[in-house]
């Protein structure tokens, strides 16, 4: 049993190399977001004023201790780099997670108690959130609370909740129709436990495809507020908030701006990779 | 059908009232007085004659009784930053933006086409797979950084485009090309697929037993076909390129809504905000009910759901 799993897996993989490509750049990253702390070449704070924008290995006065050169105060770019990389896993992760939770319990209680005046209500709610242009709410909201790692795990979670919660909704309104669940409910299972046990569970297959570009989104979006510096606040460091440090000296330095963005560009790319791949498994036309 | 039209024009207003609410309350929650950002070194007595003067000095719900009742007689507030009306403000950056957005949907148009037709053509060639390539790339990139990069090269390295701001046509080509790139992606994506897709199926096979050249079997049959799922993905993307361009003008600082609407934000110029956020939704809002309807219009079995046209 556990073993043909573990060969299905494998033969996924063989079958689809763009998703292997993903996931081992996914689990790369993840390394790295995991064990920063232990394998940063330098400690990503301290600054050496002799040593500022050090050019990377490809330059002939490159110092081959810091592999991709210093930033404007002598700070190792490699290790800031490895610490905005966790920060970026934390944040999408954290907050694609939260998106899933919101979008649960709406989408849940709505469907269930559709139709009726708290599914309209939560449904109105969906829309004004889908209407509201999302990169001016999360400015907004940013400029009024304290931007930090929690308030933009929150704002991030924002923009994808609403398709979430639509999902589950329509789910729950087919499911809950279904003789199985009539069955249960006539056996006494309680509301909640025909919500978690009977209903939620198509809800993976419909969530798994879209999770990976939600994510991509929440780390383009995370260095973008950290890069308008209305995100991450230094002293945490994120890949947004280097590339805004860079800026300044972008036409000698150029590097220390567009290192972290192709960073952002690979990460975000094997997600979009995993996700198409993903989408077509899951989808029932493509099935057939 | 025109009980859903209207159904669906009243809910998306009643989303846009919803929406200048919260927008009135959250920016009046923002911690910071916008009288004193205005005159730092003002005695209280002045703040509150200025306050008072800037149509902040009330209670919120006050305030917003009067704001109410100016947007019934077609005032849509002063911005105290920029001393006009709001609807003047947005009337000098709505062209702006309007320039960026149509040179970016027809790149986007063009490119789109163009790619993705010969990918499906020559697909599963060494042709297909660089477009495709590309494509995904390109659909990876940060906005925001391909515009500081571009600028570096083009504007700074090479001098053959301006950067910041805006003066006449020339200044809302790169930042048009910057915001068209990932649309153009997504595009280039659909359109092959869908193409693909249309090749398969069983009236363009009848068509090929028939002899059609299959240039002609491609454009009038395949292409024809595949333009209904590509309606649809453009309408999504529309609503993603107006929340692009507010990103791209900041880092072009390129004066159109975006701009506007990151500085009313930034100094607190409330009744700037809410005009522009209501503008904003407005538009989200009329392009996801035109995504529906069409969906309605284009596809009978929904049309059915829907209890007939």
């Amino acid at each position: 049993m556990k073993n043909t799993k573990i060969k299905n897996a494998l033969s996924f993989l063989r079958k689809n190399p763009t998703f292997t490509f993903g996931l081992i750049i996914i689990l790369i990253t993840l390394f790295i977001a995991l064990f920063a702390n232990f394998i940063v070449p330098f400690d990503p704070a301290s600054s050496s004023p002799k040593e500022r924008l050090a050019p990377p290995f490809w330059s002939s006065s490159a110092n081959m201790k810091h592999i991709l050169g210093t930033d404007y105060i002598g700070r190792d770019l490699v290790s800031r780099l490895f610490m905005g990389i966790r920060t970026s896993v934390i944040v999408s992760f954290l907050a694609v997670g939260t998106a899933v939770l919101i979008g649960m319990a709406v989408g849940l209680a709505s469907g269930l108690a559709h139709p009726g005046l708290l599914d309209s209500i939560l449904m109105r709610i969906t829309d004004i959130q889908m209407g509201f242009p999302f990169i001016v709410l999360a400015i907004i909201i940013l400029t009024m609370v304290e931007p930090t790692v929690a308030s933009c795990i929150v704002v991030l979670s924002l923009a994808s909740w609403p398709a979430y919660a639509r999902v589950l909704r329509s789910n729950v309104m087919i499911e809950k129709e279904m003789d199985y669940v009539a069955a249960a409910k006539a056996m006494g299972a309680s509301k909640l436990r025909i919500a978690v046990k009977y209903l939620g569970r198509n809800f993976l297959s419909a969530i798994i495809p879209v999770m990976p570009m939600d994510i991509a989104g929440a780390i383009i979006t995370e260095s973008l507020l950290s890069f308008m510096s209305i995100g991450i606040q230094p002293p945490n460091i994120s890949l947004g908030n280097i590339m805004a440090d860079g800026r300044n000296y972008i036409s000698t330095s150029w590097w220390i701006t567009a290192i972290p963005g192709i960073v952002v560009m690979i990460i975000v790319l094997a997600l979009n990779l995993m996700g198409d791949v993903l989408q077509k498994k899951f989808d029932p036309k493509l099935n057939k | 059908m025109l009980a859903t039209i209207t159904k669906r024009l009243l809910q998306g207003l009643i989303v846009i009232i919803a929406i200048t609410v919260i927008t009135f309350v959250m920016l009046r929650l923002i911690p910071s007085d916008p009288s004193r950002t205005m005159a730092p070194n003002a005695t209280e007595a002045q703040l509150l004659q200025l306050k008072e003067q800037m149509g902040i000095g009330d209670p919120i719900a006050v305030q917003f009784a009067k704001y109410v009742n100016n947007l019934f007689s077609g005032y849509l507030g002063y911005s105290y930053f920029q001393k006009a009306d709001v609807v003047t403000v947005i009337g000098r950056a709505l062209p702006v933006t309007g320039i960026l957005l149509m040179f970016a949907i027809i790149i986007s148009l063009v490119f789109g086409l163009i790619l993705g037709i010969i990918a499906a053509i020559y697909s599963n060639t060494w042709i297909d797979r660089l477009i495709s390539g590309f494509s995904v790339l390109f659909q990876s990139m940060p906005n925001y950084w391909v515009g500081i990069i571009l600028i570096q090269i083009v504007s700074v390295n090479l001098k053959l485009l301006p950067s910041t701001g805006y003066k006449n046509i020339r200044y809302a080509i790169l930042p048009s090309i910057v915001l068209s790139l990932p649309m153009t992606a997504v595009l280039i994506r659909n359109i092959r697929a869908s193409m693909m897709d249309s090749i398969n199926q069983s009236f363009v096979k009848a068509a090929k037993a028939r002899g059609i050249p299959s240039w002609s079997l491609l454009v009038r049959y395949s292409f024809r076909n595949s333009l209904i799922p590509v309606l649809t993905i453009f309408g999504t993307q529309l609503g993603i390129l107006l929340g692009n361009s507010v990103v791209v003008e900041y880092v072009f600082g390129y004066p159109g809504i975006g701009m506007q609407i990151l500085n009313a934000i930034l100094r607190r110029d409330y009744y700037l905000v809410q005009g522009l956020v209501a503008l904003l939704s407005g538009v989200f809002i009329l392009i996801n009910m035109a995504i529906d309807i069409s969906y309605i219009y284009l596809d009978p079995r929904i049309r059915k759901a829907q209890g007939g046209l």
